[in-house]
Formats: C-alpha cells, structure tokens, sequence
C-alpha cells in the first residue's frame, strides 16, 4: 500500500511533558485519515510536525516515500493545511488572500476560481470586494479549504474543521471533505475529538491518547458489531432478574426491562435459560457500543496500564 | 523572490503600515516647513535664513527621530500583520525556505522604507520651493543624496526590530529596543560621540565614506558596529539553537 504520510518513532516533548511519544502513524494515498484524540492528546503537536512547524525530539516523517529535513520545504507543495483556525488577512478580500497563497505557490491564477468553485463559493459576489475579516466563521472554514487546495495538493491537512460550527455547517463540511476524496482523489488528513464526526467520512482512524496511538486501523475495524448491552423485555421481571443473579451477569433494571452487560455469545445462553424457566420473552435486542463508547474505553484502559 | 516581494506588497493593501508610515515619514517635513514659514518667512525673504538652515533642522528632527522610529514601526508592523492574522503558519508551510521568507520580507521592508525616505526628499525640495529659498544644483544633489544615504543606513534597524518581533511574537520588546536606541541618536548631533547610538553608528561610517564628516574618526564607530553586529549575530544563533522552531 503506498501511504501519503508516514511517521517513525516521533517525539516531542516540552520539559517534562511529553507531548508526542514514539508516534508511528500510516495514512494510505487516496484515503480519508481521521486523526481521533481528546484536547491536549497530541493531534495538533503531531500536524506541526508533519508541517515542518516545528521540529521533532526524535523520528521522522515521510511525505510520500520522501523524507522531511529542516532545509528540504519543497514537500510542502504536496500538502495544503488549516491548522487551529484559517489565517486569512483581514485587509483584504478573499480573491486577494488566495491570490498570495497562489502566487506563493505558483499556482496559476485559475485556480483560485476553481478552488473557489470547489467548496461552493465560486459565485458569491462578496468573494472579490467584501474584506475577509467581515466573514462568517462557516464562511472562513470553506475559504480555508479553498486557500489549502488552491496549489492543487495531494494531501490535505484539517485540525478540527469543524471547530466552532453550527449542524448546518458541519454537514456540508462533512459533505465537502467526501467530494474532495471521492471525486479528486485527495488524501485528507482530519483531526478531530468529535468522534462521529471522523466516523461519518473516515476510511482510516488512528487513536491518540496522552501523544502515543494506541489504535490504528480502517474505520470497518473499528465499526466492527462489539456489543455494549443486550436489552432485554419479559413478562416477568422478578424471575428474570433472579435468574439473571443466578447465572453471575451485570445488569441494570430499567422501566419495561433490563439491560444486561454481557458479550454477544452469551445472548445465546440467556435466552435458552429464559424459555427454560418458562419466561416470556417479548423483545430481545443487541446493542452496539458507539466508536465513541469503544474510544473512551481504549483510553480508559490505557490509563489503568499506565 | 520577485513573488515574495509582490506577496508582501498585496498583504498590506488597506492597512495602517502604508498610510501611517508615509503620513508619519513625510509630516514632520511639512510641519516644520509650515513652522519656518511662520516664524522665519521675513528672514527667508532676506535671505539669512537659507534653504541650508531648514536642511540642518530638518536633518535633526527627521533623520535621528523620526527616520529610525518609523522604520522600527514598519519592520515591526510587517510582522505583528502575520500574527494578528494568523497567516503566519501560512506563509511558513509554503515550500519556501525560512531564510527566503525572511530576506523577502526584510528586503520588502527595507524597499519601502527606502521608498518613504525618497518622498521626504522630494517633499524637502517641495517644501524649498514653497518656502522661496534659493535652490543651487550642489544643494540639490547634497541634500537629496545625504537623505538617501541616511535612508539606507537606516535600515540596520529593520533585522533586529523583525527578529525581536518573531521572537517576542509581540511589538513592545522590539519598539522599547527601538526607543532606547533612538535615544542616543541625540549623541550624533556631537559626531565624536555617535557610537553611543547604534541606529546612528552606520549612518556616521557611511556618510564619512562619502565625504560628508571628514573631521571624524571612524575607530569608535567601526568598533560599536562590530560589536553591534557580533551580539545580534549571537542572539539569532541562540534563538535559533533553542528554539523549536524550523
């Protein structure tokens, strides 16, 4: 498989803290790459790096097969970024602020109109006069995109694209960062802590906690049918909950049943002992654990270990 | 570099840097032409008071005060742009090298600033027409070149006010540095003494070279320009050995 972004043993550390710790992440060349973490876990410390903004303790990254150093930034013609919030300079109009990014890049000058086009500003009538500054935030974020893809990357970079968005914002973010994989084929890097989110485009998720990855995988991996609960109705909710104590199961008594924490092989058991013990049972139903209740229970894990 | 130096020219467009760096360059000329006019416009007409004489105060004034002030302001202000606009992380995820994004901006700096220095020339001859003073063509070239010459020496200003800016990612570090060294400038008006100022000590040994101050001698000034130069040489080669930064 060739990856677009490959990172070995990367660390930095500020004083005692260690922010990125021996991080070996791969991002295959075409693909979605959501890069999950809580705040302060490492996601934004390891885009700096990759970026070239600042420099790691330890490790390297390869962009494409190639090796990053300090005096190498051609690479970076190959990625365009957002990191933390777009840089716009407010002086000036969008059209004006893509045409630097362009001009640094020595992007021809249509292509500002089809990065424009691409993220759905191509006809606004503001785009050339009215000053960046008066932007909304949804507005900012879409030229942020258009300013990261008007050199025509291959990679695209995005710390927390949706930060600061209304639904309505975030569903066409959604719906821009699939276009831009499906119909241009652009490898996209996204960082977020809002797990559906990653859920909802990614192809590929790494798990950051603390600075190390502790998962890495495609999203079916992770999407994978782990039972959370079974939820269980019967007729008799006093026979049940003692024969629930009697087999040893965890459970919790709710309204009109039970919710009882056990792993999809022993639904097959309890359901046999319930007809065994003449018990109707009127609704017995699996249900999964979200990637967010599975992510919390990795990190948590991974706190006991340490 | 020529996209460098057009990329620096657009970002500026509708802000403060061009319209208060020429308003702040350019009106010390006017108000102290409009002063003379009041004061002296009976001794102009007799001809005591010459256009040599404007000249002499207007070199005081605006070379050694306001000259050094505003380019610190325009060095600074290139930098303090980037951070309140976060464009920053832009500009240093292009494939352009450091060192490029730097000399760009500094030579972009340094073109304005000589820029602005070309309109105190030409607002100072503007000034000596108005007044009426009898203008000769040795004045002319002079007083012309000598502006010029102090607008390039100038300049020494504008590295140390962006690199204080990148360092400090705040204005006040490089502007405190820039007032105190401004301070001594004073010192210039007695020449023996302008190693005192850091901002007037290139401007003696350059104006010594061209001919200027023949009665100087240029062992202090050499000796504080090279001192000058070794600590900020120094700081840049410690801040950038610690700095996490590319």
């Amino acid at each position: 498989m060739n990856y677009a972004i490959e990172t070995s043993h990367l660390t930095k550390a500020y004083g005692e803290f260690k922010a990125v710790s021996d991080l070996e992440i791969r991002v295959p060349a075409g693909k979605v790459y959501g890069f999950l973490g809580r705040n302060g876990s490492g996601k934004t410390t390891t885009i700096r790096m990759i970026m070239g903004l600042i420099r790691p303790d330890n490790g390297t990254v390869k962009i494409f097969g190639r090796k990053i150093s300090r005096n190498r930034s051609e690479y970076l013609a190959d990625i365009g970024a957002i990191i933390e919030t777009p840089g716009f300079y407010p002086n000036l109009s969008a059209y004006d602020n893509l045409a630097i990014t362009a001009k640094m890049f020595k992007a021809p000058e249509e292509r500002i109109n089809e990065a424009l086009e691409t993220v759905g500003l191509g006809g606004d009538l503001n785009i050339e006069t009215k000053p960046v500054g008066k932007f909304s935030l949804g507005m900012k974020q879409r030229l942020g995109i258009a300013n990261a893809l008007v050199h025509s990357p291959r990679i695209l970079i995005l710390d927390e694209p949706t930060n600061g968005l209304d639904p309505a914002g975030i569903l066409e973010m959604r719906e821009l960062i699939r276009h831009l994989s499906q119909s241009m084929g652009i490898t996209i890097f996204v960082s977020s802590h809002l797990l559906l989110e990653v859920q909802q485009v990614a192809d590929y998720i790494g798990i950051i906690d603390q600075g190390k990855l502790i998962q890495e995988g495609s999203i079916n991996m992770f999407n994978a049918n782990e039972q959370n609960f079974l939820f269980l109705e019967t007729d008799e909710l006093q026979k049940t909950s003692q024969l629930l104590e009697f087999l040893g199961f965890d459970y919790e008594k709710i309204d009109i049943g039970f919710k009882i924490f056990c792993n999809r092989e022993e639904n097959v058991i309890i359901n046999k002992k319930l007809v065994d013990n003449q018990i109707k049972v009127y609704n017995l139903e699996s249900v999964s654990k979200t990637l967010e209740e599975r992510f919390l229970g990795i990190t948590n894990s991974q706190e006991l270990v340490i | 570099m020529i996209d460098l130096l057009q990329s620096e020219y657009k970002k500026y467009k509708n802000t403060y840097i061009y319209s208060l760096g020429l308003l702040g360059m350019v009106s010390p000329v006017i108000l102290i032409a409009i002063a003379t006019f009041m004061v002296r416009d009976d001794l102009i007409t007799q001809g005591i008071y010459t256009w040599h004489s404007f000249y002499g105060r207007l070199v005081a004034f605006f070379v050694y005060l306001i000259g050094p002030l505003f380019t610190s302001f325009i060095a600074i202000s290139a930098v303090t742009h980037e951070y309140q606009s976060h464009t920053m992380g832009n500009i240093l995820t292009t494939p352009y090298s450091r060192l490029r994004i730097i000399l760009g901006k500094l030579g972009y700096v340094s073109l304005l600033v000589i820029g602005f220095y070309v309109c105190v020339a030409l607002t100072n001859i503007f000034c000596a027409i108005i007044l009426g003073f009898t203008i000769t063509n040795t004045e002319l070239i002079d007083y012309t070149s000598y502006l010029l010459l102090a607008g390039v020496t100038t300049l020494v200003i504008v590295p140390l006010a962006l690199l204080l800016t990148v360092i400090f990612r705040s204005f006040i570090p490089a502007m405190i540095i820039s007032v105190a060294g401004t301070i001594p400038n004073f010192a210039v008006y007695h020449w023996d003494k302008c190693y005192l100022s850091p901002w007037g000590v290139p401007e003696v040994i350059v104006l010594k070279a061209a001919g200027y101050l023949n009665n100087i001698d240029t062992v202090y000034p050499l000796t504080s320009i090279l001192v000058y130069a070794g600590l900020f040489i120094s700081a840049l080669l410690i801040y950038f050995h610690y700095s996490d930064q590319y």
